[in-house]
């Protein structure tokens, strides 16, 4: 089922994969959370802060958008 | 599991643990002497002493924090919602079904417990639904 409303989806999982299969405890170490915040992230289960969606480009060195993409569906 | 869902899962067991014990006791050794059943939930403080579960609040990151934070505001919410229609519950009981005009002073003791007890348990599991969401989608 489509979620309503604004929803943010990110690469985080493709980007580990293509910085030399990070894995995501490294991930976390390296943006200061637990892995099990990688975790939700990636299932697009929490929308971060504005700051660690920041810590998480730099981890891969790349701007922000392209980790984060915002989608918004109006609601039927 | 992460430190904060054993913490969750402490609270839980020793929340129900002292509920259900005190309706256990009651016919054992009456009313008043059970009420020590609730002295379990000192227990809950306990990772706040033992220096191995000291780190339960230095290692939340900003998830942890907002699960935190939910799960205390919907355990106040369930706990004021029960407070006032327990509140005026327990007058309409005892005055018009008992027939009597004054609460027993133990009602009032036993409230503060049952109402501690209530906020605990609710807090806690919210912890662990909301925790729980995400772990299907672990890698």
């Amino acid at each position: 089922m489509k979620r309503k409303g604004p929803v943010l989806h990110n690469r985080i999982r493709r980007l580990r994969f293509d910085h030399d299969e990070m894995t995501q405890q490294a991930l976390a170490e390296r943006v200061g959370v637990t892995r099990q915040t990688i975790i939700a992230l990636e299932a697009d289960r929490y929308a971060p802060s504005l700051l660690l969606a920041f810590r998480i480009a730099r981890a891969f060195d790349v701007p922000v958008e392209e980790v984060f993409q915002y989608e918004f569906s109006e609601p039927a | 599991m992460t430190v904060q869902q054993k913490r969750a899962w402490l609270t839980l067991v020793l929340s129900v643990a002292s509920v259900v014990g005190y309706g256990v006791l009651i016919p054992m050794i009456g009313p008043y002497k059970a009420l020590g059943a609730f002295a379990l939930l000192g227990g809950v403080a306990l990772p706040s002493i033992l220096p191995g579960w000291r780190k339960t609040v230095s290692s939340m990151d900003e998830r942890d924090l907002l699960i935190y934070r939910r799960a205390q505001l919907l355990g106040l919410r369930i706990f004021w919602v029960c407070f006032v229609l327990g509140t005026v519950g327990t007058y309409e009981v005892i005055h018009y079904v008992m027939h009597k005009s004054v609460i027993p002073a133990i009602y009032l003791e036993l409230a503060v417990w049952y109402a501690a007890a209530l906020f605990l348990i609710c807090s806690s599991s919210a912890t662990l639904v909301m925790y729980g969401r995400s772990r299907d989608y672990e890698a």
